[in-house]
């Protein structure tokens, strides 16, 4: 399967000849509804060479990427050279990647070949993309990339004394792929069934993206304007029901909007099953993997120990059926999800899941027994303060574009305002365990961030004018991110000395546990 | 480094105030205002303009002496902000790489900015200015890891 290079040198190989079909098939789908109108309209013999025209430049274009990638697989990192007129040399030791994805459509499926996107640490894009390649191609660049680990943990093994965090040791290479305890064979750690993919599909909230998906697939095809013409024609044949079997207009409002969330949620339910169907999370080696995807299959492989942080979601609907879902933010390439650089390690799993999960990560931390600590005794006052300032721009906002009394919502509003002040006061927290920093905060969705100390990277006090003069701050915790400015997690209203003493506390054990990537 | 900083904050002020007033200029030449309109619109260019060259003067000394650094084993922590104040801790170990620049002005003055580059999604890199070169060069010492990083 392998197509060796035939110019000569060893270990260099080609993409699957495939790769030209794919990579006309980007082409094919810009130029598709043109083609089709070259078709349609020049009905003649001419529509060959109007499409040849059209189609022309992507099947040169696909041949030749065909015929200059090539990739070489060396000891320790991968090297993938391109172009014709501008070639481009591009090494990727094997130490430096963060995860490799793998994307699998239906056509991918029925001929047995698969996309390969190399990510590393940083950078908004994927470092590589090998398109496509064979299963047979895949599996070597696995083995070589695995025997590379296997070789740097042999060294570890034979090591006299096992103290990789010796500085000035030449192998902290090593801590970058710590020895792998149980072989390579698969753990199948979770794993989604379907009621559990339904539930996923009634607690998120993704209905109305698919619809938003189906109303701009309508414009395109022209369709919107017969369904609003199709759907005025049902409102005057309800009106015509309601007037003729005397129902009442507000009982057909109730069953509208009943009927709107029903739909949209059974929409979610349909994406969930698309995106989730046969979920699996299953520790390789060191390298958390998930597989999912009903049409497009995805398999997403993180080193666990590129985990920057762990977010921990419940809303309330996940408080009611006893769920939780749980992210992973890695340093490495663009996320496929949105919501950068986080990737789904479990969307959706019983709360007893957690803590499996916790420790296949090799988190150590026990979630139950954590000792959560609040904000400042005088934070509610101040959220107040915050929530009030608030609801007074929106209640202001709606009285400019309605009439000026409207801005008297404000008061009976207030005590609410302060009620959520409060709650959501109530609901933030920070911790210190012995090997991580955990925040939590949100009263309706609840969030609990776990970050390891080896993952910090820099730790900051911020003090506005009001900070000072109630001699608080807020405290921010940074850790390396997909793109720069991926939000950091931060502690507001928290009493200066105690803000002062997380800090040194928090640098202690940042530079006590050892940065690992 | 307040040197340093008035210098630039006259050069500021000088071309802040002469875009001014060559705009207060341009606009009686071209616009026909009344004279309330005009006094108005000199007066406000005027009271910016000197705005500008009371901060140049009297904001640096404030901002030096609000502004601290520290290094010890663990690290370095720069306090700074007047309105705002900041303290932000980098750990050691978490020092990608540092830079010292030197712009034509803190040249001048024998001055150097450190700038500590960081792996972090925020404050990748956290700049320490208005030190003494040979300060400078000294930091960088002192923080240029010993062992061999991995360049992520």
């Amino acid at each position: 399967m392998l197509s060796k290079d035939l110019s000569g040198h060893e270990g260099s190989y080609r993409l699957h000849p495939l790769s030209v079909v794919f990579g006309m098939s980007g082409a094919i789908r810009a130029l598709i509804l043109p083609g089709l109108a070259v078709v349609i309209l020049a009905r003649g013999e001419e529509s060959d060479i109007w499409l040849m025209v059209l189609f022309g430049p992507a099947v040169v274009y696909a041949v030749v990427r065909y015929l200059t990638v090539r990739y070489e697989l060396h000891e320790n990192e991968i090297v993938i050279r391109q172009g014709l007129f501008f070639r481009s040399v591009r090494h990727i030791p094997y130490h430096r990647i963060q995860n490799l994805n793998l994307v699998q459509n239906v056509f991918h499926r029925v001929l047995g070949v698969v996309e390969l996107r190399i990510e590393t640490a940083g950078g908004a894009e994927a470092e590589a993309e090998l398109r496509v390649l064979s299963a047979a191609a895949l599996a070597e660049i696995r083995s070589q990339i695995s025997g590379y680990k296997a070789r740097v943990d042999e060294k570890e093994e034979s090591r006299p004394d096992m103290e990789p965090e010796v500085p000035g040791s030449k192998d902290k290479i090593d801590l970058l792929w710590p020895p792998v305890d149980d072989a390579l064979s698969p753990r199948l750690l979770y794993q989604m069934n379907a009621g559990e993919i339904a539930r996923l599909g009634l607690i998120s909230n993704r209905g109305l993206l698919i619809l938003a998906a189906f109303i701009a697939i309508l414009t395109q095809v022209d369709l919107l304007e017969s369904s609003i013409e199709w759907l005025s024609s049902v409102q005057w044949l309800a009106e015509w029901i309601t007037w003729s079997k005397l129902l009442s207009v507000p009982l057909l409002i109730v069953l509208a909007v009943v009927g709107t969330v029903l739909l949209l949620r059974l929409f979610s339910l349909v994406w969930s099953f698309l995106q989730f169907h046969n979920f699996r999370l299953v520790l390789v080696g060191n390298d958390l993997q998930t597989h999912s995807g009903l049409f497009t299959q995805q398999t997403v492989a993180i080193p666990r120990h590129r985990v920057q942080r762990l977010v921990i979601r419940e809303s309330l609907l996940h408080r009611w059926f006893g769920r939780v879902s749980v992210k992973a933010e890695t340093a490495g390439g663009k996320a496929i999800d949105p919501g950068v650089g986080s990737r789904w390690l479990v969307p959706l799993a019983p709360r007893h899941v957690l803590q499996s999960i916790l420790d296949a990560v090799r988190y150590d931390v026990n979630l139950n027994g954590v000792d959560w600590l609040a904000l400042a005794p005088r934070a509610s006052r101040r959220m107040g303060v915050r929530y009030l300032l608030l609801l007074f721009i929106v209640c202001a906002a709606a009285a400019a574009i309605s009439t000026w009394w409207v801005v008297l919502t404000f008061f009976p509003l207030a005590p609410l305002a302060m009620l959520l002040a409060r709650l959501d006061v109530k609901h933030r927290g920070y911790a210190l365990t012995p090997s991580a920093f955990l925040v939590r905060e949100g009263w309706y969705t609840r969030k609990r961030v776990i970050i390891p100390y080896s993952k910090i990277q820099t730790v900051s006090l911020g003090r506005s004018p009001f900070d000072r003069r109630h001699r608080m701050a807020t405290l921010r915790v940074v850790t390396a991110g997909p793109t720069p400015g991926t939000p950091s997690v931060h502690v507001p209203f928290l009493t200066l000395s105690v803000a002062l003493r997380i800090l040194q506390r928090l640098r202690l054990e940042a530079e006590s546990h050892e940065l690992q990537w | 480094m307040i040197t340093a900083d008035r210098v630039v904050g006259w050069i500021v002020a000088g071309v802040v105030s002469s875009v001014l007033f060559v705009g207060v200029g341009a606009l009686h030449l071209w616009v026909l205002l009344s004279t309330w309109a005009s006094i108005g619109i000199t007066v406000a260019a005027i009271v910016i303009a000197l705005g500008f060259m009371v901060l140049a003067r009297a904001w640096p000394p404030v901002e030096y002496r609000r502004t601290f650094y520290r290094v010890d084993e663990l690290g370095v922590e720069i306090c700074r902000g007047v309105v705002f104040r900041r303290l932000i801790a980098v750990p050691r170990s978490r020092l990608q790489h540092t830079d010292i620049s030197e712009g034509p002005i803190e040249r001048r003055y024998g001055l150097a900015t450190l700038v500590l580059h960081t792996a972090g999604s925020v404050n990748s890199s956290i700049s320490l200015r208005g030190l003494d070169r040979g300060t400078a060069l000294h930091l960088r010492e002192a923080l240029s890891p010993e062992t061999e990083h991995d360049a992520v």
